[in-house]
């Protein structure tokens, strides 16, 4: 009993403290281990790791405490799970830092990196044009404000959590208790939009290994309830047509931020990832490559690497329409890496190494 | 560093292991005051020098206060600590409102008055260190407590972690005594502190945050008029998220506090089974309602006066209670409507006295739901960002928008209804026990279940570490 010179009393519980605690810690480590082999089960892996603003930031600190000539990649999920970071340094002896995120345009963070005085290299923007032309930042809206706000505190927790990362693999955002209690299928009101529901919500898609390598979950592709629902998730990027005056203010902006890197000896150039399905259906009806990608090439001088371009690049399927599978991204990134060494001199001159300049899929 | 967080839970074992090394109790104390200010200084290290200057302040005030015989003198000290106090608290939590109303004020005599961007960050806790090194100043003023002579002890009053940042808001009688003699807490208290700390982290990760959080920010966040089912599910989900989030701090507090062999007084006491407002008012945020009635309240007369001065003392107590939640007159509405019931009550017992078929008509059950319907409702002010969206809301919960579409999925009506039952039946059954007689009396084990339970709920469902909402306050 604890008693404070005011006379409070706050007392304990007259129980055998002891044989609870450990009989509530035995009980609980058992609850763990079981829930660790049920998620182990469905596909989870330690050091699969969670991806958000903490992870992020690190990556685009990066940016600010290396060389000034850096490689970034930058734009929505497509770049991120169509990108082999091995497949770069191999072809370029330079290890890209990659700053995509997942639903966000990468148009704020192409002129995050316009403002930044110390970047001066190569930013590859890769969209979905649905993404990249609008004006909505998406999902991750807050990942530049956090860059400036996070708190040591933060700092310290997320790499306290990246280690336990590494050793447990139920600790998975998207498969954390709430989202699996929302993932049943519940009958709904009549009346409410049953697409918003959050069955329909994105599951789980992907894994992720250090410096924010993404691949495509490996269940993805061999389930297929997981790859319909995938697919479902996206809604068909169904939608109204972009009108021109939203996409000629986006080139307008995107000249602009151009100009800024190349002034500074940088270079910007331009990737349009494969999509599948009904998704690239209305991606061609809502924002056709003729009203956006080739004015925003011609508009901002630079390269730019299209799906459509490479008979083998143009024949990839996206398994849930909207990305590529591990192995296909590991060619879609020798393929757009050798056109751009091919096309963007300043790779040529920034490149560690010799690497072949031939198409790796003849080579 | 909040409680929830990876960060704490290695703060606090390092902490922990410190307190409880054979080191000399000085030596303890002051790794438990370098560890309170990284508590804080992990949040935002340059703000700790708002707290240094406050405590410092403060502590020399409360010299020369006892100091002083002539009572102007007294009153001038005790001027200075408030001026200094309520400065901080008015420039950085305040600043941007006075400008706002002041901008308005100006238009509605024709004067065109453009302020300044506001980009200054609030402190982290402003208002509950502010309040809790006041009454210090306070207490040595009205002569209540002895000052305490050395600044090492009074800076561990002010900023003991666990109720730094979001209370409750303590006395120097309730803590500074207990730094005084050595503690360390034994076996029981350790393991009856890490019990309380799991209860408050399942109340504020699995339920605050995991099932009723986006519940309310849906609604409140919806730009189109809601209907009458989901304008009640949101504002219940804000009813039960807001109890959860704060009560939870409170709780992991207490545990914290006891691991160490320190004693905190409860913060709530099942406020939603409160029958009646002044009731209410007893098992809510207790700290904050008796410091404003020890230095509010009755400072202005309390019940001493006439009745009309009793009702505006009441008045202007819950008015600043509720602006001292945020800088919106929204906040103000929210105290404003409180004090109208407890006014109401007040009138209404008067009545009972009387006319004894009056306390007939109420019976417990009804009163204590009729109060938490009056207290749902108010909580629209509270959430609400303007008076628009909460008028909108209120016109919405009063069935006015018949045509708005159903905007919440069924799985989070279901998740409303499952936390908000169980809290309401939980605080019904508590009402009238403490945690300590409902823990003694169980099965231990079913204690060690429920204990197991909670702690591997809180793991699975991986908080994001969100703030507290009290942390704004």
């Amino acid at each position: 009993m604890i008693v404070s010179e005011r006379g409070y009393v706050r007392s304990v519980p007259a129980i055998l403290w002891p044989a609870v605690a450990l009989a509530a810690l035995v009980l609980a480590l058992l609850a763990i281990g079981v829930w660790e082999g049920s998620m182990r089960r469905h596909g989870l892996k330690a050091g699969d790791l969670d991806d958000g603003d903490s992870h992020w930031v690190v990556e685009r600190r990066k940016v600010d405490s290396g060389p000034r000539d850096q490689i970034v990649l930058i734009g929505d999920s497509r770049i991120l799970f169509d990108s082999n970071l091995d497949e770069w340094q191999r072809l370029t002896g330079r290890r890209p830092i990659q700053l995509a995120m997942e639903g966000t345009n990468g148009a704020p963070v192409l002129e995050n990196l316009a403002n930044d005085e110390h970047f001066a290299g190569l930013a590859v923007v890769g969209m979905a044009p649905t993404s990249y032309f609008r004006d909505a930042a998406g999902l991750h809206d807050k990942a530049l404000a956090y860059l400036r706000d996070e708190s040591p505190s933060q700092r310290l927790g997320h790499l306290i959590d990246l280690q336990l990362q590494t050793v447990f693999a139920f600790l998975d955002h998207d498969y954390a208790l709430f989202p699996l209690i929302e993932r049943h299928h519940y009958r709904e009101r009549t009346g409410y939009d049953a697409g918003s529901a959050p069955y329909f919500d994105v599951w789980k898609l992907r894994e992720t290994g250090p410096a924010r390598q993404y691949r495509m979950w490996s269940r993805l592709i061999t389930d297929p309830y997981l790859q319909e629902h995938g697919r479902l998730a996206w809604h068909d990027f169904d939608g109204k047509v972009f009108e021109d005056a939203q996409i000629a203010k986006v080139i307008a902006k995107s000249k602009g931020w151009v100009a800024k890197i190349r002034g500074r000896g940088g270079e910007v150039a331009f990737l349009r990832p494969p999509s599948s399905g009904r998704v690239i259906v209305n991606e061609d009806r809502r924002v056709g490559r003729v009203r956006t990608w080739d004015p925003l090439l011609r508009a901002t001088g630079s390269y730019g690497f299209h799906f459509r371009d490479d008979p083998v690049t143009a024949a990839m399927q996206c398994p849930e329409w909207s990305h590529l599978t591990a192995s296909d991204a590991a060619m879609f990134t020798r393929i757009y890496v050798a056109a751009l060494k091919a096309h963007v001199p300043w790779l040529e001159i920034h490149a560690a190494s010799g690497a072949p300049h031939e198409h790796p899929d003849r080579g | 560093m909040v409680f929830n967080s990876l960060t704490f839970a290695l703060f606090f074992a390092t902490i922990l292991l410190l307190h409880n090394l054979p080191l000399p109790w000085s030596v303890k104390k002051c790794n438990l005051l370098i560890g309170s200010y990284l508590f804080y200084a992990a949040w935002n290290p340059p703000f700790i020098i708002l707290l240094w200057a406050s405590t410092v302040v403060d502590w020399l005030v409360a010299m020369q206060i006892h100091r002083q015989h002539d009572p102007r003198r007294r009153k001038a000290w005790l001027v200075i600590s408030l001026v200094v106090n309520l400065g901080f608290l008015g420039f950085f939590k305040y600043g941007q409102f006075a400008l706002q109303n002041w901008q308005a004020l100006m238009s509605l005599v024709g004067v065109h008055y453009e302020p300044p961007p506001w980009n200054i960050l609030l402190p982290v806790g402003i208002s509950f260190y502010t309040f809790h090194s006041m009454s210090y100043t306070l207490d040595i003023y009205f002569r209540r407590v002895a000052p305490i002579p050395r600044l090492f002890d009074f800076a561990l009053f002010v900023t003991f972690f666990t109720q730094l940042v979001a209370g409750p808001i303590l006395r120097t009688a309730d803590l500074v005594p207990q730094f005084m003699t050595p503690r360390t807490a034994t076996r029981d208290q350790l393991l009856w502190g890490l019990a309380l700390m799991t209860l408050g982290l399942f109340e504020k990760v699995v339920v605050a945050d995991g099932a009723l959080a986006h519940v309310a920010d849906a609604v409140y966040g919806a730009k189109d008029p809601v209907g009458c089912l989901d304008s009640w599910m949101g504002t219940l989900a804000f009813s039960g998220q807001i109890f959860c989030d704060f009560a939870g701090y409170s709780t992991v507090a207490v545990g914290a506090a006891m691991s160490l062999g320190f004693s905190i007084p409860n913060n709530f006491n099942n406020p939603y089974a409160a029958r009646g407002f002044s009731d209410f008012w007893r098992r809510w945020h207790i700290s904050l309602s008796t410091w404003l009635r020890d230095y509010l309240y009755v400072p202005l007369g309390g019940n001493r006066k006439s009745e009309w001065r009793t009702y505006a003392n009441l008045m202007t107590t819950m008015l600043i209670g509720g602006l001292w939640h945020g800088a919106n007159w929204t906040f103000v509405v929210w105290g404003g409507l409180h004090g109208l019931y407890l006014s109401v009550e007040r009138l209404l017992r008067g009545q009972a006295a009387r006319r004894p078929w009056l306390a007939r008509l109420g019976a417990p059950l009804l009163v204590m739901l009729v109060t938490y319907l009056f207290v749902d409702v108010t909580w629209v002010f509270f959430r609400a960002k303007t008076f628009a969206a909460a008028s909108t809301l209120l016109a919405a919960m009063a069935g006015l928008h018949p045509a708005a579409k159903p905007m919440l999925p069924m799985v989070w009506i279901l998740e409303t209804c499952v936390a908000i039952g169980g809290i309401l039946a939980a605080q019904l059954y508590m009402r009238d026990r403490t945690l300590e007689q409902v823990v003694g009396r169980a099965h231990p084990a079913l204690l060690a279940t429920v204990w197991a339970a909670m702690g591997f709920l809180v793991i699975i469902t991986q908080g994001s570490g969100d703030a507290f909402i009290y942390f704004q306050f």
